[in-house]
């Protein structure tokens, strides 16, 4: 309580100073702020009016003004008004100064503050304020383009305001002589050409009048009013408000009656932009067309049935125009010569009574434009081509069938009820089924429903399609939207269901947005790896996170009804996660009530298990087609290793694995040939087949198959001269063969620079190693092949895969390789290829290879390996890897110790502390350690952070490592010789013995006269409370023994438990250990 | 190669690395610190928001380098001097009202007696109150040390946040309008402008002053290009320094080993003469 009154005091306190202080300073600094407000503010106003003399300043509150101050002159007389006002917009409030002089012309205009982007309102300000100055108030132009900018909207609408002020208020007053009720009017957005302006009219109870259009033509300001009906109520000039009468013939007509036909200056520039506003009205949009001008909308009875074409076509005597109606269906519901330059006479008797025939065609083709209209006349081919065209444009961009350009989908057709009306479209769509295309149909009403789905062309089996998709359609009815990636729910995941449902969830996405991003039907199973095995047919790799977790392999085998499909998926290791039915033939009693159930019975095999021949599924052919695709799947094992592609154990009837298959692809003379070779577990070939090829029958009967014994019985490389002669596809397969054995013989070695280790034979004895090194040269990856002899003397070196360019290996790189042959030590740099970035690599590869053959790695040790090092050929030192925890994760210490085990140096190998810190804190102090041969304190190094601690542990380690002598005894595993400033103090055993949960290890130090000075619980899996009880208390009772006889005492250690009787044991041992004096 | 290894090797020395790493700062160390080495912009990248919106010019650079240089200090020292007084969990909203004050403060005397100033830095002044440099200057600094030494770091860092801002801005000015004006937003009872390079009206080609009166480099885009170019050269400059670090204590370890094997050689010739 007195806690938080204190907290309470302080912050009252604080907050009182604070106040008094922000209150001095205020009292101190206000009357010269407002002096400086004050100051600011006049210097505004002669910026307004620079021959002011005096100023009244009137308060206000109306129609966003604040302020009107009168500007006097010298005389005293009034030279103009000043008006303040703030409006708001999107990006903030913008307050600004207008003045207008007693002239009724703008003196300036000034935006004295403002929340706006700086960026933007400085454009304002700086380039467009200006143009106001001068200019009459009743009529003021306003910059078109600027005008729909935040800032100098907000200045327009406080200048109109300061404006009707003045002036009164024009507009609405104009607006008054064409809407007698308007009492006020809204500025709305137009982007259109020749419209300056276009507002809203309201009558005083706020209901919409009409709108009005201000346009300028020849240099007029004119008013072009539409009623809210969307009829022409008045065309007037700005100036005097009078009409302009060439336009009386159309008022309170709308836009789809009125064809405009006027002639003079302005009324013609008037009639250029009224008819842009008509076609916006009526929703015209322009063709730039042979002969058609625009097409909008056609309604009949106030529905829209179809469109309304226009079209502009050379008559007998000048232009015709002509319109054309086509409906949905694309027939033609009405044909109107609407202004012809023709004969009347004979217009009128020849041609428009023609003009019916044209009324439900849907083309032209069988006429032509000769015969059609009244005896091959002008007229006649005027309307025959508009009509062509509009076709023609309807077809292409308007017809019901509007093709779609989408991966899956292809077209949409217009979808009308029995009434004939629209109600939605029909989408089509191709997925890919199991059998290859699967064309479906979507109906989608205009609410975004499906109201069916249908299937259409399809390669699949009738049999799978009745069972398991007709019925199932009706699924989709009604759904509005794709119901997620999982299509689980419709068809169980077969592709032929997933053919479906991509179409369908493409159809829906499409009515509802348009076009979308293309798709990718086979999205689920572009990730299908191929993999060509006896069942098995693909593999997809399940990730999490980037991260490989699993496998799902793909195969097919037959079953009673034909093909079934399994999907087996298994772990890293092999194990079976998961095995599933993917497509199958089979009737739904039979394989709900045999197979689903117990498919799960090979969840966590790893091997197989002939118990399930019998077993599994009753033994039926559908139950063995799933055995077969498993037992596939768990002997096969895929290796992507080089040209061998997948290796499958052979069992004999007793399940024994006697024999291995490898299948290993090469490339013959026609593309891949795949060898089979088949290996006993003492790696002797059994016999070698030929797989998958394209060659020709005659040749591998001729010369291959006969051919392919000579390799049974060898376990040897088969010179190519032995096997089908030189030829490309005899190579090819003498390279396979020679692959699989060398495959046998190599070691992978992982998270190296050296990636493997190759045995090489040489008349069947082992006569040298050859190592592949993988470094980064200039262009990429470099592979370099390393061959030692047994004694690690260089026998070769050669380059393996890399993307070096041809030109610098054949110059600088093949012919120096050799000068590594004979050498068994490191090749410096400047004797190889110069120090060119790959020359470096190469020696960097060489090097790797030479001090692999010299680490010892060491398994579960904070010391992972050690390196020998040598000077000039002579052994000099030890590199001690030693990995520890830092504070962003694992730090490589690379200690180097000479044959003293004197620390000559320590280094900082692999880690992920940030580059500061390590700069400044451990690089610097890495020297301490030095010349040390002891242990180093904690103290002494980049101060107690983690990394420097776990630095410190790291090299600690080293030296555990070397004083860890290992012992071959039941109970004690190893001892660690201690040392106290330089000479050995005593040891530590460790040892372990069964507790009552487990082995319990028991750490014991004993001094040099065999005392014990310490025991301690090491790793265990006994309780806490029973630890802490009975346990942690009794440990100092066995210091100071020297002698098992002193441990008889003490049998009633921790009540003879078990766990007691454990720690006895280890600690008995000990003593007996130094008793017996080794 | 050799030559500079053993030159390095001398130059380098590790103890007093280390005794400089371990031992006190001394007063012109903790007020220097930030000028370069701890350079709140370059190095820290802290208050990048007004390094960015007011280094326009280097007038309005200066005004907020000196209104932070007096926020700065002087919040320094009232935390350091209540340091012991205000329980730890509310300590944070304490220093934010000390720092808020002294930033109402600030503000207010600026509009009363450099209103040029006051319009052109704007909303940035109040916005001081959140510069992270301030803050963390008060936590990470004020709150541990003493009066004077407080008041040190304050000014220090202030200077070289004010230095930083002065180099943005008067690389900025220069660059888009090709000279340095006074006397425009500060209360200076004169003013002009110096530099004055000769700005291409007609923008030739072969001006070699057509690069000048960039006037990107006016606004926001030009603060975020030129802080980009000065952050790399510094950032350059103290990559070379330390691979020079790194390179003396190179040669210095070789030394070291090369000492460590001519011991254990001496070591061995004389018990090989000792067995004969």
């Amino acid at each position: 309580m007195l806690d938080k009154l204190k907290i309470a005091a302080v912050l009252l306190v604080i907050g009182a100073i604070s106040g008094i202080s922000i209150w001095g300073v205020n009292e101190l600094t206000e009357p010269v702020i407002e002096r400086n407000q004050a100051a600011a503010e006049a210097e505004m106003y002669r910026e307004l009016f620079p021959d002011l003399s005096e100023v009244e300043i009137e308060e206000y509150d109306h129609n966003l003004l604040s302020q009107m101050i009168i500007v006097y002159g010298d005389n005293g007389s009034e030279i103009g008004r000043i008006f303040r006002g703030t409006t708001t917009n999107n990006f903030g409030e913008v307050t600004a100064l207008i003045g207008i002089a007693s002239d009724s012309t703008i003196a300036r205009v000034i935006i004295s503050d403002h929340t706006n982007t700086p960026n933007y309102a400085n454009i304002i300000i700086n380039d467009y304020l200006h143009r106001f100055d001068g200019q009459d108030i009743t009529n003021i132009s306003y910059d078109a383009n600027t005008g729909a900018s935040a800032t100098y909207g907000a200045v327009r609408r406080l200048i109109e305001a300061a404006v009707i002020e003045v002036a009164g208020d024009v507009r609405l007053e104009a607006y008054e002589t064409m809407f007698t009720d308007a009492a006020s009017y809204e500025s709305d957005t137009v982007t259109l050409d020749g419209v300056d302006e276009l507002y809203n009219v309201y009558d005083s109870s706020d209901n919409a009048l009409g709108v009005v259009y201000e346009i300028t033509a020849a240099n007029e300001g004119v008013y072009i009013a539409f009623d809210t009906d969307g009829a022409l109520v008045a065309v007037k000039t700005q100036d005097n408000l009078e009409d302009v009468t060439a336009f009386d013939a159309y008022l309170g007509l709308t836009a789809e009656e009125i064809s405009l036909d006027v002639s003079g200056d302005l009324e013609e520039s008037i009639a250029e932009t009224l008819q842009t506003i008509l076609d916006s009205m009526s929703g015209v949009t322009a063709i730039d067309g042979e002969y058609l001008v625009s097409y909008k909308p056609y309604s009949v009875d106030g529905e829209i049935v179809g469109y309304l074409f226009e079209g502009r076509a050379e008559g007998f005597s000048g232009e015709n125009i002509i319109t054309v109606a086509i409906d949905f269906a694309g027939e033609i519901i009405d044909v109107v010569l609407v202004n012809y330059s023709d004969t009347p006479d004979y217009v009128e008797s020849s041609v428009l009574p023609n003009l019916e025939d044209l009324v439900g065609l849907t083309s032209l083709d069988g006429l032509s434009a000769d015969d059609t209209f009244s005896g091959a006349s002008s007229t006649g081919g005027s309307i025959f081509d508009v009509v062509t065209e509009a076709f023609t444009y309807f077809g292409d961009n308007l017809s019901d069938s509007t093709p779609i350009d989408d991966d899956v989908l292809t077209k949409r057709e217009t979808l009308y009820n029995e009434s004939d009306e629209a109600i939605g479209y029909t989408y089509y769509g191709v997925g890919t089924g199991l059998n290859g295309d699967v064309e479906v149909m979507v109906a989608i009403d205009n609410d975004g429903a499906i109201i069916s789905v249908e299937l259409g062309e399809h390669g699949e089996t009738e049999d799978y399609v009745n069972n398991y998709i007709l019925d199932n359609l009706s699924h989709f009815e009604g759904l509005t939207e794709a119901e997620g990636e999982s299509s689980d729910t419709f068809a169980g995941a077969t592709n032929t269901g997933n053919a479906i449902y991509t179409v369908v969830e493409s159809a829906l996405s499409y009515h509802a947005d348009g076009p979308s991003e293309p798709t990718d039907p086979d999205e689920d199973e572009v990730d299908l790896i191929d993999i060509n095995g006896t069942t098995l047919f693909g593999v997809v790799e399940n990730m999490e996170d980037d991260v490989l977790v699993s496998k799902t392999y793909y195969g097919v085998s037959e079953g009673r009804n034909g093909d079934v499909e399994v999907l087996v998926t298994v772990d890293l290791e092999g194990t079976i996660i998961n095995v599933e039915l993917g497509e199958h033939g089979e009737t739904d009693y039979y394989v709900d009530e045999y197979i689903l159930e117990n498919l799960d019975t090979f969840n966590n095999l790893s091997e197989y298990d002939t118990v399930l021949d019998d077993t599994f599924a009753g033994a039926t052919v559908t139950g063995n087609a799933i055995l077969t695709v498993v037992k596939e799947v768990l002997a096969t094992t895929y290796v992507d290793e080089g040209v061998i592609d997948r290796y499958v154990h052979i069992y004999d009837e007793s399940n024994n694995h006697i024999e291995t298959q490898y299948a290993a692809i090469t490339e013959g003379r026609n593309g891949d040939v795949e060898v089979l070779v088949t290996l006993d577990l003492d790696n002797t070939i059994v016999s070698v087949e030929l797989g998958d090829h394209s060659e020709t029958g005659y040749y591998v009967d001729e010369y291959i198959l006969d051919n392919l014994s000579v390799f049974t019985g060898e376990n040897e490389t088969i010179s190519v001269d032995t096997f089908a002669g030189a030829t490309v596809t005899g190579e090819a397969i003498v390279e396979a063969v020679q692959a699989v054995i060398d495959y046998t013989r190599t070691i992978f070695v992982e998270g190296q620079t050296v990636t493997k280790v190759v045995e090489v034979y040489e008349s069947g004895t082992l006569s040298a190693h050859r190592y592949h090194s993988v470094v980064e040269g200039r262009n990429g990856d470099v592979e370099v092949l390393v061959t030692l002899d047994l004694d690690n003397t260089i026998v070769s070196v050669e380059l393996g895969d890399h993307s070096e360019t041809g030109y610098y290996v054949d110059e600088y790189i093949l012919d120096n390789l050799s000068v590594f042959t004979g050498e068994s030590e490191t090749i410096s740099v400047d004797t190889f290829a110069g120090a060119t970035v790959t020359g470096e690599a190469i020696v960097e590869a060489v090097q790797a290879v030479i001090d692999y053959t010299r680490t010892t790695f060491v398994e579960g040790q904070t010391v992972t390996k050690v390196v020998e090092v040598y000077e000039s050929g002579t052994l000099s030192a030890h590199r001690y890897h030693s990995v520890v925890e830092g504070r962003n994760g694992d730090v490589e210490v690379l200690v180097t110790l000479d044959l003293d085990n004197t620390i000559v140096s320590v280094e900082l190998g692999n880690h992920s502390e940030t580059g500061y810190y390590v700069d400044e804190y451990i690089l610097d102090n890495l020297s301490v350690f030095t010349g040390e041969s002891e242990t180093i304190s904690v103290d002494t190094f980049a101060g107690a952070t983690v990394t420097g601690e776990a630095i410190v542990e790291a090299v600690q380690a080293v030296f555990d490592y070397l004083n860890t002598v290992v012992l071959e005894d039941t109970v004690l595993t190893h001892y660690i010789m201690d040392y106290t400033g330089g000479n050995l103090s005593g040891y530590t055993y460790y040892g372990e013995a069964s507790g009552r949960n487990g082995n319990v290890e028991v750490i014991v130090s004993i001094d040099l006269t065999s005392t014990i000075v310490s025991v301690e619980l090491g790793e265990h899996d006994e309780t806490d409370y029973y630890v802490n009880e009975y346990i942690q208390g009794s440990l100092s009772d066995l210091v100071g023994l020297t002698s098992t006889d002193s441990l008889e005492a003490n049998d009633a250690f921790t009540g003879a438990t078990v766990t007691g009787e454990a720690i006895v044991t280890v600690v008995e041992a000990v003593l007996v250990h130094e008793r017996d004096g080794e | 190669m050799a030559e500079a290894k053993a030159k390095a090797a001398k130059t380098f020395d590790p103890k007093k690395a280390a005794a400089k790493k371990k031992g006190e700062m001394t007063k012109m160390a903790n007020l220097t610190k930030g000028w370069i080495k701890e350079n709140p912009i370059f190095a820290q990248l802290l208050g990048m928001c007004p390094a960015l919106a007011v280094t326009s010019t280097l007038e309005t650079a200066i005004g907020m380098g000196l209104l932070v240089i007096f926020v700065l200090t002087a919040s320094n020292i009232v935390i350091s001097l209540i340091k012991n007084l205000v329980p730890k969990e509310v300590k944070i909203p304490v220093f934010i009202v000390v720092i808020a004050t002294f930033v109402t403060i600030v503000r207010m005397l600026t509009q009363a007696y450099a209103s040029a100033l006051y319009d052109s830095l704007g909303i940035f002044i109040p916005l001081i109150v959140v510069n992270c440099l301030i803050l963390g200057r008060a936590e990470a600094f004020a709150s541990k040390n003493k009066l004077i030494d407080s008041a040190i770091d304050g000014i220090g860092m202030a200077m070289g946040f004010m230095g930083a801002l002065m180099l943005i801005g008067v690389s900025r000015e220069l660059l888009a309008t090709g000279s340095i004006a006074y006397g425009v937003y500060l209360p200076l009872p004169f003013e002009g402008s110096i530099l004055n390079l000769v700005v291409d009206p007609e923008r030739t080609w072969t001006s070699i002053f057509y690069i000048i009166n960039i006037s990107i480099f006016s606004g926001p885009a030009g603060g975020f290009i030129m802080i980009g170019i000065l952050l790399a050269i510094f950032n350059a400059v103290r990559i070379k320094k330390a691979k020079k670090r790194e390179a003396e204590r190179q040669a210095w370890i070789e030394q070291k080993k090369k000492e460590a094997m001519e011991r254990k050689r001496k070591k061995a010739l004389e018990s090989a003469g000792d067995a004969a």
